[in-house]
C-alpha cells in the first residue's frame, strides 16, 4: 500500500495546498519559502481526521546537508505560534506535529531522527515512482505511528475463548450483591438481625484485607 | 552686503540679552517644535536676513530693511493666552532699545509682535488696558538716559523677573512709547502645527525645486527638505556657547545647506527623511491632542527632540538603518540582508516602505516613555530629564534590531514591532519571523488579546507543558504583549496607562 493510500485509510488529508486557512483553518503558507513558493522537498502535509495531528511528509534527499530536520522544526514553531486565528486549534497541535522524512538510498545519519525539539521526527525507507507514489519498504509501515497491524492477520483462540466465557456470571441471585435493597429499619430494636449480623462477621473475618 | 545691523547696534542687543540670560534657571529643553516651524517659515521669506533663536524673544527676525521682529510664540489650542505677560515681556525689549539708543534715530526698529494658534480670538489690547500692565508711567521720555546701560549690564541681571519689569517700567516708560507700542503691536494666528508643517513644505519645495526628479521620489524629496529644514535650526540649540554669533542663524547659510545636500542622495538625506517623519508624527500627536496640559506638551517635545537626535545618529551609519529596517519592514529576510550593498538613493526607498510602521514604532515608544515619566519618575529632578531619552531605554549591544529595555519591566529585552491586526492575516508577517531569529523576551506588538501571552522559541515535545501554568520565564519563551492597555490614538494621551500594572507585568490583565 502507498503512504498516500495509508493515510487516507486512517482518516488523513491532505492539506498542503491550503495556503490562507479556507479549508482548516491553519495557513499552510508559514511551510512554504520566503517567496511563498511550496519546498521542493515538501512531498504533503497530513491532518487527521480530529486535526490534532500533523504529519509533514519530507523527501529527505531533497537536502543533503543534515540540517532539513531542524529548518524545519523553526517553520513549524512559527507556524504553531502564528499559523491560524484559532489558538485552541494551534494548542492541540503543538505536540502532536511529525516529520516524516522519506528515503531511498540508506540512511547513513539518523543523529536528527532522535531530536524531540518542537516536533518528533521519523525516518523512513521507501520507493518513489515516477507518479509520486511513495511505497514504504516492508516493515517499515510499522514505524508509521497511526498504523494499525490487521485483526484479519490473527487468528481467534477459540480454546481461551470458551474458557474465558467460564468465567462470566450467569444470571442467579448470587449477583444480587450488586443491587441495593432497600429494607425497612426495625424501629423497635434497631439493630440487626441475627443473619444478617452472621454475614457482616462473616465478611469481615474472612477479608483478607483486614488489619489484624 | 550693506546692512543696518551694525556693531553698534548688536551691542545694544548683548546689553538687553544680558539681562535675560540668568532669569532662566531651569534647564529645559529649548525650543517647542511649533516654534522651529516659524523660524523655518521666516527663513523662507523675502527680505529676511537672520533668524535668531530664543534670543531677545523667542523667535527674533532682522530684515533688509532694518525692521527687527521681536517675537513671542504660542501654542495655546485651548487655553487663554496671558495677554499680560506677553505685553509686559515685548514692551520691556521695546522700551530697553528706545532708552538704549539715547538722542540718536536709529534706523533699526523694534517690532513686537505675537505668533499665536489658539481656537480663541485674540485682540490687541487698547491704551487704557496697556497702562494696567504697565503701571504708572512718566509723561515724557526721561532725559537722563545714561546710566540705562549700566544698570542694564550690573544692576538689572541680578533681579529677578518680575522685580527687573517693575525696575525698568517705574524708572523709565513713558507715554509716547506706549502708544508707539500699540502701533506696532500686531497679532499673526497660526493654524495647528500640522497645517503649518504642510505650508512650510510647500514653501520649501517652491523655494527649492529640482528640475529632475525620479518618479516616486516627489513625496520622498519634500519629507527630505523637511526634514533638513529641521535638522538645520535644531542644530543651532545645540552649540552651547553662548553670544549672538550662535543664536543667529543666516538665511544664505540655510539656503546654503539645503542646497548643498539635496545634490545627491546620501545617508544625510536618509537622516534628514527620517527625522521629518519623526517631526510628522509627533506633530500629529500634539495635534490630535489639543486637551494636553501645557506641561504634558513640554515633556513630550523633549521626548520628540531627544528621538531626533537619536535616530539621527542611529541613521548617520549603515548599520543604524539596518536595524530599524530589520525591526520594521515586512521585505523578507533575504531582501533585508542585501540592504547593506544598497546605495543611499535605494536604502531611502527601503526606509521609506516602511514608513508608516516607523510611526506606530514611535507612537508606543513614546506613549510608554511618557506613562514612565509622568506616573511618578524619580525623586531628583536632574535625573527626570533623563527618563525622556529614548537612548536610556535602548541596549546598544543588540546590533540586529531595536532592542529596548524597560527598567521596570519583568525582562530584559524586548522589541517594539507593528501591529498585527485584530484579524491575523495569513500572510507570513516576515519582519516577526526575523525577530525569531534575534529572540527578545517580550515583544510589544498590538493584536489579538488570544494572540498574546506566554510563547515559547524552542520545547520539546516530550515535555508538555500546561499553557496556563506559572512558568519562570526562561531565554526559551517569551511574551507577546497585546498593547489594548497602551492608549496611542486621539485624545488618549492624556490619560496616563498604569504600565507597571499591564504591559510590564507577566500577566495579561485581558488573559484567558
Amino acid at each position: 500500500m502507498t503512504l498516500q493510500c495509508l493515510f487516507d485509510k486512517y482518516g488523513y488529508s491532505n492539506v498542503e495546498d491550503d495556503v490562507n486557512g479556507e479549508k482548516t483553518g491553519l495557513f499552510m503558507n508559514y511551510f512554504y519559502d520566503e517567496d511563498d513558493k511550496k519546498p521542493s522537498e515538501l512531498m504533503g502535509i497530513y491532518i487527521s481526521k480530529n486535526q490534532d495531528e500533523l504529519f509533514i511528509v519530507l523527501n529527505g534527499e531533497e537536502k543533503i546537508d543534515m540540517k532539513l530536520c531542524y529548518e524545519w522544526d523553526l517553520k513549524i514553531r512559527d507556524f504553531i505560534i502564528f499559523g491560524s486565528e484559532n489558538r485552541k486549534k494551534l494548542e492541540g497541535l503543538k505536540y502532536n506535529v511529525i516529520q516524516l522524512v522519506l528515503f531511498q538510498n540508506d540512511i547513513e545519519d539518523r543523529t536528527e531522527e532522535l531530536s524531540l525539539n518542537i516536533s518528533r521526527k521519523i525516518f523512513l525507507r521507501c520507493t518513489i515512482n515516477e507518479n509520486g507514489e511513495i511505497f514504504l519498504d516492508s516493515d517499515e509501515e510499522l514505524e508509521v505511528p497511526f498504523y494499525l497491524i490487521e485483526p484479519d492477520d490473527l487468528e481467534m483462540d477459540q480454546r481461551l475463548i470458551e474458557k474465558l466465557k467460564q468465567y462470566i456470571p450467569k444470571e442467579d441471585s448470587s449477583l444480587n450483591f450488586l443491587s441495593k435493597i432497600r429494607k425497612k429499619a426495625n424501629k423497635k430494636t434497631k439493630s440487626f438481625l441475627k443473619k444478617e449480623y452472621d454475614l457482616i462477621e462473616r465478611w469481615l473475618t474472612e477479608d483478607e484485607n483486614r488489619k489484624d | 552686503m550693506e546692512t543696518y545691523f551694525t556693531d553698534e547696534v548688536y551691542q545694544k542687543f548683548e546689553t538687553m540679552y544680558e539681562g535675560d540670560k540668568a532669569r532662566d534657571a531651569s534647564a529645559k529643553v529649548r525650543g517647542f517644535l511649533f516654534q522651529d516651524l516659524i523660524a523655518i517659515e521666516f527663513l523662507l521669506e523675502n527680505q529676511v536676513q537672520h533668524v535668531f533663536l530664543e534670543f531677545l524673544e523667542d523667535i527674533d527676525v532682522a530684515y533688509e530693511d532694518g525692521r527687527f521682529e521681536v517675537i513671542q510664540v504660542k501654542y495655546y489650542p485651548k487655553k487663554n493666552p496671558d495677554m499680560k505677560e506677553i505685553i509686559t515681556d515685548l514692551y520691556y525689549q521695546y522700551l530697553l532699545f528706545d532708552l538704549l539708543n539715547g538722542d540718536r534715530v536709529e534706523v533699526v526698529k523694534i517690532k513686537p509682535h505675537l505668533v499665536i494658534h489658539s481656537d480663541k480670538v485674540v485682540n490687541k489690547p487698547d491704551l487704557t488696558k496697556m497702562r494696567g500692565y504697565i503701571g504708572e508711567v512718566l509723561a515724557n521720555r526721561p532725559d537722563s538716559l545714561k546710566d540705562v546701560e549700566v544698570q542694564l549690564r550690573t544692576i538689572i541681571p541680578k533681579m529677578k523677573k518680575d522685580e527687573q519689569r517693575q525696575k525698568v517700567f517705574s524708572s523709565w516708560a513713558y507715554e509716547k512709547s506706549l502708544s508707539d507700542f500699540l502701533d506696532d503691536f500686531e497679532i499673526i494666528p497660526k493654524d495647528n502645527i500640522r497645517q503649518l508643517q504642510d505650508t512650510i513644505e510647500i514653501k520649501l519645495e517652491k523655494c527649492f525645486s529640482i528640475c529632475d526628479v525620479a518618479d516616486g521620489m516627489q513625496e520622498n524629496r519634500r519629507k527630505i527638505l523637511m526634514g533638513l529644514a529641521v535638522i538645520f535650526i535644531q542644530e543651532r540649540y545645540k552649540t552651547g556657547e553662548e553670544g549672538v554669533q550662535n543664536i543667529r542663524v543666516s538665511k544664505a547659510d540655510f539656503v546654503d545647506y539645503i542646497q548643498n545636500q539635496m545634490k545627491m542622495y546620501s545617508d544625510k538625506s536618509i537622516i534628514a527623511y527620517i527625522i521629518a517623519v519623526v517631526t510628522e508624527e509627533y506633530e500629529a500627536i500634539i495635534t490630535e491632542n489639543d486637551d494636553l496640559s501645557e506641561e504634558q506638551r513640554i515633556s513630550l517635545n523633549a521626548i520628540y527632540k531627544n528621538t531626533v537626535e537619536w535616530i539621527g545618529e542611529e541613521c548617520s551609519k549603515i548599520d543604524g538603518q539596518f536595524r530599524i529596517v530589520n525591526t520594521l519592514c515586512t521585505d523578507t529576510y533575504e531582501q533585508i540582508l542585501e540592504f547593506g550593498n544598497k546605495d543611499a538613493a535605494e536604502r531611502l526607498l527601503v526606509i521609506a516602505g516602511c514608513k508608516e510602521n516607523i510611526k506606530i514604532f514611535l507612537r508606543y515608544l513614546w506613549k510608554v516613555i511618557f506613562d514612565i515619566y509622568s506616573g511618578g519618575g524619580v525623586s531628583h529632578e536632574a535625573e527626570n530629564g533623563e527618563l525622556l531619552k529614548p537612548q536610556n531605554y535602548i541596549d546598544k549591544s543588540k546590533l540586529n534590531y531595536i532592542c529596548i529595555h524597560f527598567p521596570q519591566d519583568c525582562v530584559e529585552t524586548s522589541v517594539i514591532l507593528p501591529p498585527a491586526y485584530g484579524v491575523f492575516k495569513s500572510r507570513k508577517n516576515n519582519h516577526r519571523l526575523r525577530l525569531m531569529k534575534e529572540k527578545p523576551r517580550k515583544w510589544f506588538m498590538k493584536c489579538d488579546s488570544k494572540l498574546a501571552g506566554k510563547h515559547e522559541y524552542d520545547y520539546s515535545t516530550a515535555e508538555i507543558v500546561e499553557k496556563d501554568s506559572v512558568t519562570n520565564l526562561n531565554k526559551d519563551n517569551f511574551i507577546i504583549e497585546c498593547m489594548q492597555c497602551v492608549k496611542i490614538d486621539e485624545h488618549e494621551w492624556t490619560k496616563i496607562d498604569d504600565c507597571k500594572n499591564c504591559i510590564f507585568a507577566e500577566t495579561c490583565i485581558k488573559g484567558e
